[in-house]
């Protein structure tokens, strides 16, 4: 999706989010931009993995009324039945559907929408040392919208937090990243192996952005989510502890996986099925990182 | 140095502080409090029987002079108790939690619901029977024929009498089957100044210069032989605690408790005659003051105006002195919050649908700036705060007056405060309240000392003022236009008959259609409270109060004659603004621009209560609605709320003043709706209304803070009537330290936007599952899920299960 320097800047997202209050300090608006490079089996925002606006169904909303059938461009649409084979995502059965069982996630945007937009909120994030959150989805995946905004906000003086999966060409966003206020980068996993077979791309590019940053000197949180069964064993998490301690000198939180996205995946057909980690066992690992040095956040979620 | 460092310092709260655990009242306040919540409220006849037996006897006595006198005669009968534990002593009625009933105002809806009254579903009272026998024998026939309700019933005309009498449509019956209430004493300026014997030499000196020359004259010496008669009263009041406690304090046998009871005596032998010496005095004269207006009209928002402004000298004095410790301020402001909460404002069943839960409105004011334009924060207003979590009864409506450089500690004491789930304290920007009152015409100084009425009226000790006239159903207005002035439930013309829905060719049309009938509305509103006003100056004088605000005693005329310094335009609170908005846009959708439905074909199905029209229900209900930043809908709230400022401005009520509008509370919202019929914006019929400037319950699915944009977009400064904006919030977005802190800014936010007031509702669990059940009316409640806030109704019905299990637990 490499844009063109001719097309107006814009891009895909799945939200813009209001009283944002836990991607960052204050008040926040966080932007979800649509489409990310990885796969991660537990994520809590499929819709947010391909590019374009999808079709999503909401199959317990579904009161059979039939209004999707005149409505389908392609002749496809049936009551409690969500996205079928030759489905374009044109969205014209969601505008069609009375009860917000189909509803298309993600739309473009023009970044003078997503200015005024974030914009609205402007006095509540002055007012709570808040700003604006890119989130995803992955923001570096649209690098020009990213750079824009970038500029734009810090111009306006808006306090701005990248939420990153660190997996991007790092030339493409240098500057948007130069002009971050905060960065929180994902780290899931340290071995080259497991890392490919859980995500689906390997770790030396997120590993040596997450550098890049450190050496910028951006203020970053490591963000660590705690899947049992994928990342909580030992090694994992010693080695973790070293590289995050020696080498990115970063505080770090822990996210306890959590399945609020297991409805989202059941709306775009696709699987997940993850535990909870159980309270004492995150303690623990907050502990063991610790005990190896890495300065442990209490900010995150319990 | 010692005694100022103890001063300065704020004494800091349970549970009003972070570093502090739960509230923990001493072990006076929960025996207090045990006692409180064993007694049911009940019923109190022996002020009426007194008042009955007064009146009987002096039958040539002019009005004043006969309130004045049965005021006298309850001081001097009414029996005096001090229970156990009391710091501050004086019961408005026989009994704890007992209501008084007025027969002089209205008697009709006592006989008329005596038997219901302690079975009725809202705010029941225990009468015995020997109660009603004394009410139906000694009480009900003197007043037939004799008392206000007949008198103003009578005078209405006709036309306004069938729109507003027990309809729901237009509703002023507070005003006119009790008395007016809505009076904040003036203890800064008279009663702490002058004590009532101050005031009693004042009016008599006053009485002593005048000659029965004229009419004005002969009105004077009425007025201030009234006064004479009720000092007297409220001091034979005092008199008698004295005895009493002298009495108890004789008879004991615990040396700390005779102690108590001494001190007791020899605080209520010096006031309310003489003026408050120190804290325990003056807290006591407040509670006096208290007694005495519930002894002479049994009304809602006896207001007590700002608390730790007039009794922080004293405060400070004895700190200095060493005569008083914080806790033993705590302990005692601790004590008046249980007294407020012991008296309950006796109703007829209606009225309590309008302002249910027992509550009296006592509204107690607390932060905020000071006349000089300092911040009057101090150590009394951390106090109330901590009063409110430590004592947790109903009464008072505490408020909380921000500004933009009020202390943070004072905010996010506040926001842990209302965290706690009770409802208060409801929240007031400073700027916005003063702005109104100048508006209002009170000068810059008296502006800014400004407290709260009830529940959400900018209000003075300064003023007098019909602060909840009449309530207007905007549902009604919008139901009329489309239905030619007929109600859609039973069909009765209310309105204006000017056409139905066929006749209405496009949105403009419906739009006129909607300000013509609520314009009629509001004139038949004008007219109720013209006349309810006439009735009372010539029937209800009200000579007690009238010694409490400034104005009265130096021109020698009754509050209810406009004695006070201002009279400020009686209040015609709007009901359902969002609805109103939102069914215009809905039809304007439906009808005028997608033309899915013709306006005849969606008033049937409004007529159906859209049984057999479920989609287009669904329909309706997606269309855009109030309180989600949308400038569609949110432009017409904001043309109803000026439409309605301008008709009601327009007109005059009976003292000469501009009548003001409001966009407030209490519960008025869910009667209102009771009589308005299926609405286009999806709403079924009976179902409640909305509330102040609050969205829809559950149409707000944005955020709160798109709520308080469209919020804001409404002018707050024009409605000085007052604005009311409820927010909802779970236990678990409120938990951690910077919780408090984005409410905190939140609100400050929404302050510097200009609005008025805010109060938030923690919600329960049992409001989850009502959202589980019936996602459509919860769309705006926000929870919190791990790292996530997301909207309830979205969230699979697993993790909404784990939601309202951790819900239940966190409540607190």
């Amino acid at each position: 999706m490499v844009p063109r320097e001719t097309d107006p800047i814009g891009g895909c997202l799945f939200d813009i989010q209001r009283w944002s209050t836990e991607d960052g300090p204050g008040i926040r608006t966080t932007i979800f931009f649509k489409g990310c490079p990885l796969r991660c089996a537990w994520c809590c925002n499929p819709e947010s993995w391909s590019p374009k606006p999808q079709l999503g169904f909401f199959e317990e909303r579904c009161k059979g009324c039939g209004a999707c059938i005149s409505a389908c461009s392609r002749g496809l649409a049936r009551p409690a039945t969500g996205r079928l084979d030759g489905c374009e995502d044109c969205g014209f059965c969601a505008t069609a559907c009375p009860h917000g069982a189909r509803q298309l996630l993600g739309r473009w945007w023009s970044a003078e929408e997503i200015l005024a937009e974030v914009g609205r909120d402007a006095i509540f994030h002055r007012r709570s040392g808040g700003g604006v959150t890119f989130s995803g989805g992955e923001a570096t995946a649209q690098p020009r919208l990213l750079e824009h905004l970038a500029m734009e906000f810090h111009r306006r003086g808006v306090h701005q937090v990248l939420e990153t999966c660190g997996h991007f060409p790092w030339e493409w966003n240098a500057k948007a990243l130069s002009l971050m206020d905060l960065v929180y980068f994902d780290l899931k996993h340290m071995d080259e192996a497991a890392h490919e077979r859980w995500i689906g791309v390997g770790t030396d590019l997120i590993q040596a952005n997450a550098l890049r940053i450190a050496e910028m000197g951006i203020p970053m949180i490591v963000r660590f989510p705690l899947i049992p069964g994928v990342n909580d064993e030992r090694k994992n998490l010693v080695r973790m502890a070293v590289f995050v301690k020696e080498r990115l000198k970063a505080p770090l939180e822990v996210m306890p996986f959590h399945p609020l996205g297991r409805h989202k995946h059941r709306a775009v057909g696709s699987d997940s099925d993850f535990a909870e980690p159980a309270p004492n066992d995150v303690e623990m690992v907050r502990e063991l990182l610790r005990a190896q040095g890495v300065t442990v956040l209490e900010s995150g979620p319990t | 140095m010692t005694t100022h460092a103890a001063v300065t310092e704020p004494a800091r709260g349970a549970g009003i502080f972070p570093q502090e655990g739960h509230p923990a009242p001493t072990a006076r306040i929960k025996h207090l409090r045990e006692a409180w919540k064993a007694v049911e409220p009940r019923l109190c006849i022996e002020r009426a029987a007194i008042y009955t037996r007064c009146c009987r006897e002096h039958p040539g006595d002019s009005p004043s002079v006969r309130s004045a006198r049965a005021f006298k005669a309850v001081c001097a009968e009414l029996p005096v108790t001090i229970y156990p534990d009391e710091l501050i002593v004086g019961n408005p009625g026989a009994e704890r939690r007992a209501g008084s009933v007025d027969p002089e105002l209205s008697w009709k809806w006592i006989e008329a619901e005596l038997e219901q009254f302690q079975t009725r579903t809202q705010d029941p009272y225990v009468v015995t029977e020997d109660q009603k026998r004394r009410l139906r024998e000694e009480i009900f026939p003197y007043w037939q024929g004799r008392s206000l309700e007949e008198a103003y019933l009578a005078r209405l005309p006709k036309e306004t009498a069938w729109v507003t009498v027990d309809t729901g449509v237009v509703d002023n019956d507070s005003k006119w089957r009790a008395y007016v209430g809505e009076n904040t004493p003036d203890f800064q300026d008279i009663v702490f100044a002058k004590g009532f014997r101050g005031i009693l030499d004042e009016a008599k000196e006053r009485l002593a210069l005048l000659e029965p020359m004229d009419s004005e004259r002969l009105a004077q010496m009425e007025f201030y032989r009234a006064s004479v008669l009720s000092c007297e009263g409220i001091l034979e009041l005092g008199r008698r605690y004295a005895e009493e406690a002298a009495r108890l304090a004789a008879r004991e046998s615990d040396p700390v408790r005779l102690l108590e009871l001494e001190h007791i005596a020899g605080i209520c032998r010096r006031v309310p005659a003489e003026p408050p010496r120190d804290f325990r005095e003056a807290i006591q004269m407040v509670w006096f003051v208290q007694v005495g207006r519930v002894l002479s009209e049994n009304a809602v928002a006896l207001n007590l105006g700002r608390l730790d402004q007039y009794l922080h000298p004293y405060y400070v004095k004895d700190m200095q002195k060493g005569s008083l410790t914080p806790a033993e301020t705590q302990e005692l402001i601790d004590c008046l919050w249980i007294k407020l909460s012991e008296w309950v404002w006796a109703v007829s069943s209606n009225t309590a649908r309008f302002f249910a839960g027992y509550s009296a409105f006592q509204n107690l004011t607390i932060g905020g700036k000071r006349p000089d334009g300092a911040d009057g924060t101090n150590e009394l207003s951390y106090m109330c705060l901590r009063a409110a979590a430590e004592v947790r009864t109903h009464q008072p409506n505490l408020s909380v007056r921000i500004h933009s450089d009020c202390p943070e500690d004072f905010l996010q004491a506040t926001c842990r405060l209302a965290r706690l789930g009770m409802g208060f304290p409801a929240i007031h920007n400073d700027r916005t309240g003063t702005a109104m009152l100048l508006a209002a015409g009170l000068s810059p100084e008296d502006a800014r000392d400004w407290s709260n009425c009830g529940c959400v009226v900018p209000h003075s000790r300064k003023i007098g003022e019909w602060t909840s006239a009449v309530n207007i159903n905007l549902g009604s207005a919008l139901e009329f236009a489309l239905n030619d002035g007929r109600c859609r439930l039973d069909g009765r013309q209310l309105g204006l008959s000017i056409g139905d829905a066929a006749s209405i060719q496009t949105f403009d049309e419906l739009k006129d259609a909607f300000f013509a009938q609520l314009s009629y509305l509001v004139k038949q509103a004008s007219i109720a409270t013209v006349v309810a006003q006439q009735v009372h100056s010539e029937m209800a004088p009200r000579p007690f109060l009238s010694l409490l605000v400034e104005g009265c005693m130096e021109k020698g005329r009754d509050l209810s004659r406009g004695g006070a310094k201002y009279n400020v335009g009686a209040v015609l609170t709007g009901i359902g603004l969002a609805d109103a908005a939102n069914a215009l846009e809905a039809a304007r959708t439906l009808v005028f621009e997608q033309q899915v439905v013709t306006l005849p074909e969606l008033c049937q199905a409004l007529d159906d209560d859209w049984a057999g029209h479920e989609d287009l229900r669904a329909l309706a209900l997606k269309c855009s609605k109030y309180g989600n930043d949308e400038n569609r809908v949110d432009s017409l709230a904001t043309e109803i709320s000026e439409r309605y400022h301008r008709e009601i401005r327009s007109r005059k009520d009976w003292f000469g003043s501009p009548f003001n509008s409001a966009f407030m509370g209490i519960s008025n919202y869910l009667p209102a709706g009771s009589v308005v019929g299926a609405t286009p914006d999806g709403r079924r019929a009976r179902s409640p209304l909305t509330e102040g400037c609050s969205a829809h319950a559950g149409t707000d699915h944005n955020s709160p803070t798109a709520l308080m944009k469209s919020a804001t977009r409404i002018n707050h400064e024009s409605h000085a009537g007052g604005t009311l904006l409820n927010i909802k919030f779970t236990p678990g977005a409120l938990r951690t330290d910077r919780d408090i802190a984005n409410m905190a800014s939140l609100i400050r936010a929404y302050f510097e936007l200009g609005a008025f007031h805010v109060q938030f509702n923690v919600i329960s669990a049992e409001t989850l599952k009502a959202a589980q059940a019936h996602p459509e009316e919860h769309q705006d409640l926000l929870v919190r899920v791990a790292g996530y806030s997301a909207r309830f109704v979205t969230l699979s019905k697993d993790v909404q299960d784990a939601i309202i299990e951790r819900t239940a637990y966190e409540r607190v």
